[in-house]
């Protein structure tokens, strides 16, 4: 199956990382771990990762890192107080798509 | 294969500059600058702001996108920090008398209002910003957080929220003490909420036992009527604008959602979305210049901000927008 997305790392330091121009141009989907999915085979997203220096990760490698922080974070609500965890839901695991 | 001629029956026009009243659909050659540009409704987009010092989601907010407050909230754990953007950064302002998360939000950056959440237990504080400090103000009857808020400082609205069950209560506040004003069509809490005391607008949500909602109700400051639904049911979403002209971003829809739609008084409409799917965000600003700030994503508080220009007709450029 042709790939549709690609993954990279790279940490959102604020005005700038995303400009609007980019926006309209590339679907962005931030994840935990400063994970990031853009679209697979396009310029504009290769230029992107480029500009913020992402480090490109494979879907699985990108699923790992999601995985490590999804699962600290749901380990962290499991330990909230009942009145805590009324005030929000149980961190839901994520699958990252080809 | 057809050509634009015998699609349109005109050829493609050339023009020394762009035309000063395009229509939609309009292509044209600009010989000046060597493009070829049309005219189209474009959908509005997010570009990153600068980050909070602080990441926090279940905060209160209000502003505009070059001057936003965002003020307590959850780190964990619950904070009185307040801070203010200015266009690219935040910086820290002065703390809430009283720390809770899940409150209500009207006003301005210089002059702010912060009201109900849980602290907890629920409260019925009320505080004023004057661009620096936070002072007391006249306590809302009833004690609730997950409420929506609209209006100025001195002409406020906090409507709907939970004091266990959901309400569909709203109070008016004139600068120093809230009155009773009318009762919303349905009970609901984390209800978003955008507007002025007397155009507010009341955005999703959910039902008693959970069930999220996409219900829209107007205010006109005597009595609530429902609006068009929202296309998805949410809830700890973040509004912004007014009546005629509002944004409902982010939010669970169930699962924490980067959705943005806009409404015209009328409708709701799809547009870009987030670039990261975030709840119990705050948010400021308009149609046109919106503001997202912290919240949570799937696993943690976030410090991101987020800068909504709003879609309509635009010229655009082949081969670059």
């Amino acid at each position: 199956m042709a790939k549709t997305h690609q993954y990279c790392v790279a940490e959102n330091w604020g005005k700038g990382f995303i400009e609007h121009s980019e926006s309209r141009k590339i679907a962005f989907f931030g994840l935990p771990g400063n994970v990031w999915q853009v679209p697979a085979h396009n310029k504009d997203a290769n230029l992107w990762i480029n500009k913020v220096l992402g480090t490109a990760k494979t879907k699985d490698e990108a699923q790992a890192i999601v995985d490590v922080e999804v699962t600290a974070a749901q380990n962290s609500w499991d330990a909230l107080s009942d009145e805590q965890k009324a005030n929000s839901t149980r961190p839901a695991d994520i699958t990252l798509e080809e | 294969m057809s050509t634009y001629k015998e699609i349109n029956g005109t050829k493609v026009e050339s023009l020394g500059s762009d035309p000063p009243a395009p229509f939609a659909g309009q292509i044209w050659y600009n010989t000046s600058s060597n493009t070829l540009k049309y005219f189209a409704n474009v959908a509005g987009v997010w570009a990153t702001g600068g980050n909070m010092g602080t990441a926090v989601g279940f905060i209160g907010s209000a502003g505009t996108q070059t001057a936003a407050l965002s003020f307590g909230g959850s780190v964990p754990p619950t904070t009185a920090g307040t801070e203010e953007y200015n266009g690219s950064s935040w910086t820290n302002g002065g703390n809430l008398t009283t720390a809770r998360i899940y409150l209500g939000g009207a006003g301005t950056q210089t002059a702010g209002l912060a009201f109900g959440g849980s602290a907890p237990p629920f409260t019925v504080a009320t505080e004023e910003y004057n661009g620096s400090s936070w002072t007391n103000g006249g306590n809302l009857a009833t004690a609730r957080s997950g409420l929506g808020g609209a209006g100025t400082q001195t002409a406020a609205l906090a409507f709907s929220g939970s004091n266990l069950p959901p309400s569909s209560a709203s109070e008016e506040y004139d600068g120093s003490s809230w009155t009773n004003g009318g009762t919303m069509t349905s009970n609901r809490n984390a209800i978003s909420g955008a507007g002025t005391q007397t155009a507010a607008l009341g955005m999703g949500g959910e039902f008693s036992g959970n069930p999220l909602t996409n219900i829209t109700e107007e205010y006109n400051g005597s009595s609530w009527t429902n609006g068009g639904n929202m296309n998805n049911p949410k809830k700890v979403a973040t509004g912004f604008g007014l009546q005629t002209a509002a944004v409902s971003a982010g939010g669970e829809a169930p699962g924490t959602s980067a959705l943005t739609e806009q409404y015209d008084g009328t409708s709701w409409t799809n547009t870009g979305s987030m670039s990261v799917a975030k709840a119990t965000l705050g948010g400021a600003g308009t149609t046109t210049a919106g503001l997202a700030f912290g919240g949570i994503d799937s696993s943690s508080t976030l410090a991101a901000t987020e800068e909504f220009t709003g879609g309509g007709p635009a010229t655009l450029t082949v081969g670059t927008d």
